[in-house]
């Protein structure tokens, strides 16, 4: 038992912390709720191993289920996974850790493309509005690549 | 109205008198020191197993160790305190190292004695597999929190300033 308490002592397990209230800063209320389609694709999830709790990365490569990403009008955001026979949602905002982490990856692995159709999809939307899709720009402007 | 039988009364104070019956003492929330907080739950399946349970004698309060033959499973919680479960309908009801009786807190340990070995040895293994895929998700997390970081802590700063 001894060496099994020393060995939990030597565990250098990192924790994780996602609060709740993310939201893409500076997003404005005049875009409104916005939701674009990723299609089916592949896509990396985090879960929890089933014997220990700790958390793993896998791959999702059954593209069963259409990606809907959807950002609220206060710039909170959540995913909806379509599927023929069940769907369901992981958001920024959930009280799970689990789901705010499984949001904030799908956001962290498309936000090239999410910027991309977000902005396209306010000027088709919005043409009289252009500086509400120039204060979309400049919001999502920090995550994309440097 | 049945009479009152003195001298049997006197037995009974005297066998009463002469008992050296230890009492049960079990600390309450037993924990396994040293639980990571970042492990959420651990479950292990210890497999058909006999073991020692703890009864209450019905008659006379008094406890006893009873043999059973039943599949264990166990939880360890995020907090350390643990939880023995059994599979089968004729088997106990669950144990925990936490609960309010006295009695549970003692059967789950006597449980954790009898499979310690096996549960530290399994604990380990298990960890020790997962501990480089947990800190490797724990760094993807990261790296997706890294660009909204500044803007959660300029907001709260904005809410001192109020």
């Amino acid at each position: 038992m001894q060496t099994f308490i020393d060995f939990l002592s030597d565990l250098s397990l990192k924790e994780v912390k996602v609060p709740e209230f993310l939201k893409i800063p500076n997003w404005p209320k005049m875009a409104g709720k916005i939701s674009v389609s990723l299609g089916k694709r592949d896509y990396y999830y985090v879960t929890k191993s089933e014997e220990t709790g700790l958390l793993r990365i896998l791959w999702n490569t059954k593209k069963k289920q259409e990606i809907i990403f959807i950002v609220e009008e206060s710039g909170t955001f959540h995913v909806d996974f379509l599927g023929s026979y069940s769907t369901f949602s992981s958001g920024i905002n959930d009280r799970t850790v689990l789901e705010r982490i499984r949001a904030l990856l799908i956001f962290h692995q498309f936000k090239e493309e999410i910027y991309k159709m977000i902005t396209e999809k306010l000027a088709s939307d919005l043409p009289a509005h252009e500086n509400v899709a120039k204060i979309v720009t400049e919001a999502l402007a920090p995550f994309r690549k440097k | 109205m049945k009479e009152i039988n003195l001298p049997e009364l006197g037995i009974l104070k005297e066998a009463l008198q002469g008992a050296k019956l230890k009492k049960l003492s079990v600390p309450n929330d037993i924990r396994i020191p040293y639980w990571p907080s970042a492990i959420g739950s651990a479950k292990l399946n210890l497999g058909m197993k006999d073991y020692l349970y703890l009864e209450l004698s019905a008659k006379t309060g008094f406890l006893h160790i009873e043999k059973k033959v039943h599949t264990v499973l166990m939880t360890i919680h995020k907090n350390g305190a643990f939880t023995f479960l059994f599979e089968e309908p004729d088997a106990p009801m669950h144990v925990r190292s936490n609960s309010i009786s006295t009695l549970d807190r003692a059967r789950a340990v006597l449980l954790f004695h009898q499979f310690r070995e096996e549960i530290c040895e399994k604990l380990a293994s298990l960890l020790k597999a997962d501990e480089v895929k947990h800190n490797q998700a724990v760094l993807t997390i990261e790296e997706a929190m890294e660009t909204f970081i500044p803007y959660m802590l300029a907001d709260d700063i904005s809410t001192w300033e109020d």
